[in-house]
């Protein structure tokens, strides 16, 4: 069982031998090998714990309530995958990008000086935290996970020293600050309450007592947390300035992949610990169609390609919550295809934002590219119709049954959400033609052929061809989340894994 | 001119200080297993002494690369994770015992102390490497003050 730990462990050993390397060119290959490792570890799990296993690991052989759970279970397995591809992509996109270094004035991409400051060595931080988040099964050892990303992302967001780094890192660290001081009240307030952290030993406690005014306090600030950290509307205010100013690479993994960590908190917490909180689950609810309103209407009004997609990001986190909040099984399965639709599709287009920010600088106004790079244009119309939600691509799979759930569902605030997130996925459908006039249509002659290195090319032909599968095998994907979301509905497994028998004393085997 | 130098009783005094925060921070990562204390709180110990070294005797406490220390530290602490894994047992499963040795008697020993000295190191190879990058700073900026002063003159 003590493959679950592995995702964690093998970011943190990489991430400290990382330290140690002298040259970029050694600390690529290293962070490139250390990655795939982690994503097929991601992978057994995935395949084992998809299949409808629970795997557990009590960390030092300490039974679930006293000591710290790892647990995976599908929706576990969904988020490590996702993480794991991801990583991977970022690490070759940053390493290829690496060995041509940006034009003057043009931060766009990693250059050496700020890959010697430890980049690599950050993000492999940075994955062990995201990791860690999702398979941990205890309250406190969740916000640690959250800190170990949260440094990790300091780092990367701030490395560089760019005035508008400066400017928008400090935003974000203390919004973050203020949210984790928030967690570790709710954790003791929870602790206070429970006298337990572990979150299946909790949700025991919940069945057995029933809610009181307390608890709902204690799920309303982790609530409250969640959503700043899945950058949902009112508190989502500091992403679309802040993500686009790091690398792009980077900023494709933190846009992808960080804030949906905060998107599986709530799943996890809603799911699990307090799936009896209906006005809580209803305010998040209205909350998401704010979202999706403000994502999709931010957008329009960019003039820069990352700022652009940041909004477009923050919109699919509405799409996100909304399902996962529709307060039907219909809704949360296809909030999980939704979202595994949502992490391929941002990053794609984060890739495709930095080789045209490498073509023609940040601004996405410059016409007539699409006779120049006629392969671009066609990665981005595939990746630019998903993000809309447009036939034949997954988009167009999980907002139709995101809105049927909605409307099968029926009640007047649904249809009202409902009819939100059909109008603002024509303003996104909008936002990427606003691009693709801006940038691939008409006539220019000004437009010189920039060499794009073939490795860059490659890593986002990869990520579209994931695109693609996804939409190709939509429906097996479509029954798999499905299936998780089944499971997420009583968590009787994940339960009885974590706790076989409850109140067991600590076990005394010595090491021989 | 600028007093580059400080304090001669100062930097006397400091001597004998710096040995007994070593000692204590040494005391406490020993001592954290099962009482108050820990790798942690010894490594901010042992940067008290640091910090101490460099505002008596203007010298750092360690002279190596301090910075190498986090490095090998989290890899210390992450073995001692990874090794109950190698035998079949728990990511992080902690062996102890009792061990009786001459002049020093009856002690317990804990293999989760290795994980302590990992976090130790960690400690200690960040704050020194702070303090160290601040004094460096402070210097440059001293120097640059008396080049000026001296221009007045």
């Amino acid at each position: 069982m003590n493959l679950v730990a592995l995702p964690v462990l093998i970011p943190l050993v990489a991430g400290a031998s990382l330290l140690l390397f002298r040259t970029a060119r050694a600390r690529t290959i290293f962070a490139t090998l250390a990655t795939l490792l982690t994503l097929l570890t991601s992978l057994l799990i995935a395949v084992r714990s998809l299949s409808g296993e629970v795997l557990v690991v009590q960390m030092g052989g300490w039974p679930a309530p006293f000591g710290i759970t790892l647990v995976a279970d599908g929706l576990t397995g969904i988020m490590l995958l996702l993480s794991g591809l991801s990583g991977l992509l970022t690490v070759l996109f940053a390493g290829s990008s690496l060995q041509h270094s940006p034009r003057r004035g043009q931060s766009a991409l990693l250059n050496r000086a700020r890959e010697a400051f430890g980049v690599q060595a950050l993000f492999q931080f940075l994955l062990m935290g995201v990791n860690m988040s999702f398979l941990t099964g205890d309250l406190f050892n969740l916000f640690v996970s959250f800190e170990v990303m949260l440094v990790a992302s300091y780092g990367l967001l701030l490395l560089g020293g760019e005035l508008a780094q400066l400017r928008e890192g400090f935003k974000y660290v203390v919004i973050n600050l203020v949210a984790s001081a928030i967690f570790v009240i709710a954790a003791g307030l929870s602790y206070g309450l429970f006298g337990s952290l572990n979150m299946a030993d909790i949700a025991l406690r919940l069945q057995a007592n029933g809610l009181d005014s307390r608890v709902t306090m204690v799920a309303m600030l982790l609530a409250l947390v969640f959503t700043t950290k899945a950058a949902a509307f009112p508190l989502g205010f500091w992403l679309p300035n802040s993500y686009p100013t790091p690398p792009v690479a980077i900023s494709a993994f933190f846009a992808a992949v960080l804030t949906k960590v905060g998107v599986y908190a709530l799943i996890r917490a809603f799911t699990l610990m307090f799936p009896g909180e209906l006005t809580i689950q209803t305010i998040i609810f209205t909350l998401a169609g704010i979202t999706m309103l403000i994502g999709s209407l931010g957008a329009i009004a960019r003039q820069r390609w990352r700022y652009l997609l940041a909004f477009t990001n923050i919109a699919s986190i509405g799409y996100l919550l909304m399902g996962a909040f529709s307060r039907s099984e219909s809704g949360l399965s296809a909030a999980l295809f939704y979202l595994i639709h949502s992490v391929l599709v941002i990053f794609t287009l984060f890739l495709i934002a930095g080789l045209a920010e490498k073509i023609s600088g940040e601004r996405y106004r410059n016409e007539g590219h699409l006779s120049v790079y006629p392969w671009l244009g066609v990665g981005f119309f595939i990746s630019a119709i998903a993000l809309a939600g447009l036939p034949p691509t997954s988009g167009f799979i999980g907002k139709y049954s995101l809105v049927q759930a909605l409307f099968s569902y029926g009640d007047a605030l649904s249809l009202i959400v409902a009819s939100i997130a059909v109008i603002s996925g024509l303003l996104l459908l909008y936002a990427v033609m606003l691009i693709w006039r801006g940038f691939f249509w008409g006539e220019s002659d000004a437009v010189h052929l920039v060499n794009l290195p073939w490795a860059m090319s490659a890593v986002v032909v990869i990520a579209v061809a994931l695109l693609l599968s996804l939409a190709a095998l939509g429906g097996p994907i479509f029954n798999l989340s499905e299936r998780v979301a089944k499971q997420l509905q009583t968590n009787q497994q994940y339960l009885s894994q974590v706790l076989p028998t409850p109140g067991l004393e600590p076990e005394t085997e010595e090491l021989r | 001119m600028m007093i580059k130098y400080p304090d001669v009783f100062f930097s006397v005094l400091a001597r004998p200080v710096i040995f007994v925060l070593i000692a204590l921070g040494l005391h406490l990562l020993l001592r954290g297993a099962k009482a108050p204390g820990g790798g942690f709180i010894a490594g901010l110990v042992v940067a008290a002494a640091a910090l101490l070294s460099r505002m008596a005797m203007d010298r750092p406490l360690l002279s190596f690369n301090t910075r190498l220390l986090i490095p090998w530290g989290l890899l210390l602490a992450a073995a001692t994770g990874i090794a109950p894994m190698l035998l079949g047992l728990p990511f992080l499963k902690s062996a102890f015992g009792y061990q009786t040795w001459p002049f020093i008697g009856k002690f317990p020993w804990e293999t989760a102390l290795l994980f302590d000295m990992g976090v130790f190191l960690v400690v200690v190879g960040i704050t020194v490497t702070i303090i160290d990058l601040l004094a460096q700073e402070a210097e440059y900026e001293l120097v640059v003050m008396e080049v000026e002063s001296g221009q007045e003159h």
